[in-house]
């Protein structure tokens, strides 16, 4: 049985002086969901071209199934790698697109697929590049669901769709995980909406990879205070604040860390508002702190 | 062999590239064509059959960003993508230098189209028996297909400024050889040469020029990123 699905050891990409992927390593496992999850520009979609050896790593170890994925068919006849930005053939229609699919996913499950056209109201006879722009992601969106690839990986495949159809996605997703487990890699800005399905979580800041833990860990591992301002900088100090949001003489705080039954009761007593930080406004104070130090140093 | 199936695959379910653009454009060159002869009543020969052999040239160049990067975002290897697309581009000039064949032969029967039209039964082209004609048509198709693929290739590769090197160095090399050419006074030598030369001898000349267009477009393709 294999250990890992994906293998990163110092993966590194870099564009002349621009270092686009810095020295990344982490191990993705068999039948799990993964948050990649970063700002735009953080380098979560060159890694993933890498992974699918559409880009070529400048240096460092990459394994997909045990194997170095390049011109590798074992290893590339299970991935199946869904982007935003999509090309398909001018002449292609959406009926090509699947039927086409059907031939280069050993797993495809043709009848699902079906059924994802009628959810997803697809016409498919038209031509790809007469869909609009949130037909076009639903088609990548149903090609990498009824792939069933070992490893999956949607890379922001949603650029367009509506709530509605968003919503349509996680719940086909997560039902058919729950039947054909397989490690899907999710990379996307609207992380409070995929929370809920993700196992396991990557963040990727600045080429590097800055949090690498299990979800509920790591939802866990902050709160915030909200109360008076000097109770709750009383209650704050010495400890790591991520956040500080002032709103007249009241003050909401960020902090890391877990909670123990001592410091629960200190709260209560200073009459504080404790609350469960959201995954995305973690993510959003991690990654933007970087910048504020910045600023302050130039300021 | 399964994975080189896809991509001709790939190929096939885009008809309206390799069937109903060509046939449209050959099509309707022919047609005018024949309009002129029969209105003119004049015996005419024309190159019209020429819009073909550019198409397949057009078509070298379009595949690529056509379908490059979807085959490698649908986890096709890229050696596969170049077996694939040349056998499809090759079977695709075989049957196309066949197809010039009948016509040709109908254009024969049919006394020229009972107008004096000469646009498919050429001389020159068609001086050789039919198994030469035949060489020459397929050659020249996979020729001008390659030709147009390692321009695709390059770019794929290299980008505007590879292209733009590449034109440079074949505008530099001309010039160049032109210039040779003039001093040792070789004109007369080649002009005779080609002259005497039949269309199957210069097709048998495109050989080793495809294998150097296909060999540097596998190399360059294999290289190539989304």
């Amino acid at each position: 049985m294999m250990s890992s699905v994906v293998e990163l050891k110092k993966l590194t990409k870099s564009y002349g002086d621009v270092t686009a992927v810095n020295e990344v390593s982490f191990t993705l496992e068999p039948d799990k969901i993964y948050g990649l999850l970063g700002r735009n520009g953080a380098g979560k979609t060159t890694i993933m071209h890498m992974i699918t050896a559409q880009l070529f790593a400048t240096s460092g170890e990459l394994k997909v199934f045990g194997e170095a994925p390049y011109e590798n068919s074992r290893v590339l006849s299970q991935v199946c790698f869904i982007k935003e930005s999509q090309k398909y053939p001018d002449n292609y229609t959406v009926k090509d697109v699947l039927e086409l699919s059907s031939s280069l996913f050993p797993n495809w499950d043709r009848q699902f697929a079906n059924e994802l056209v009628v959810d997803f109201q697809l016409p498919l006879k038209r031509k790809m590049k007469k869909l609009s722009r949130g037909m076009h992601s639903s088609v990548g969106i149903i090609v990498g669901l009824a792939s069933r690839a070992p490893l999956t990986i949607f890379d922001e495949p949603y650029l367009g769709l509506d709530a509605v159809a968003r919503a349509l996605f996680y719940d086909r997703l997560i039902d058919d995980y729950a039947d054909n487990p397989r490690t899907i890699v999710l990379s996307t800005h609207l992380i409070d909406e995929v929370s809920r399905l993700l196992e396991h979580i990557i963040v990727i800041d600045g080429g590097k990879v800055l949090i690498n833990e299990d979800a509920e860990e790591l939802r866990g591992s902050a709160y915030t205070v909200a109360g008076t301002a000097t109770a709750v900088e009383s209650f704050i100090a010495g400890k790591t604040v991520i956040s500080r949001e002032p709103f007249g003489s009241l003050l909401t705080a960020g902090v890391t860390g877990r909670l123990s039954e001592q410091e629960r009761k200190k709260a209560d007593s200073l009459g504080l508002a404790i609350a469960a930080i959201s995954l995305q406004q973690l993510i959003v104070q991690l990654t933007s702190r970087k910048k504020d130090v910045k600023g302050g140093a130039r300021g | 062999m399964n994975r080189v199936n896809n991509v001709l695959k790939m190929h096939q379910r885009d008809k309206f590239a390799w069937m109903i653009i060509p046939s449209m454009i050959l099509g309707s060159s022919f047609l005018v064509n024949l309009i002129v002869g029969f209105l003119s009543g004049v015996e005419i020969y024309t190159g019209g059959l020429m819009s073909i052999f550019i198409y397949m040239f057009v078509l070298g160049i379009i595949v690529l960003p056509q379908t490059f990067p979807f085959a490698i975002s649908f986890s096709i290897r890229r050696t596969d993508y170049f077996l694939g697309t040349t056998l499809h581009a090759v079977t695709n000039g075989f049957l196309m230098a066949i197809g010039l064949l009948l016509l040709s032969a109908i254009e024969k029967a049919t006394n020229f189209w009972g107008t004096g039209l000469h646009f498919f039964h050429l001389p020159y082209l068609t001086d050789g028996n039919i198994v030469q004609q035949f060489i020459f048509n397929f050659l020249t198709f996979v020729l001008l297909f390659f030709w147009g693929f390692i321009i695709g290739s390059v770019f794929r590769k290299f980008r505007a400024v590879g292209l733009f090197v590449l034109t440079l160095a074949c505008l530099l090399a001309t010039t160049v050889l032109t210039v040779v050419i003039i001093s040792y006074d070789w004109w007369d030598n080649i002009a005779n040469w080609i002259v005497d030369l039949t269309a199957f001898e210069l097709s048998l000349w495109f050989l080793p020029v495809i294998l150097c267009y296909a060999v540097i477009s596998f190399v360059l393709i294999r290289r190539s990123t989304v």
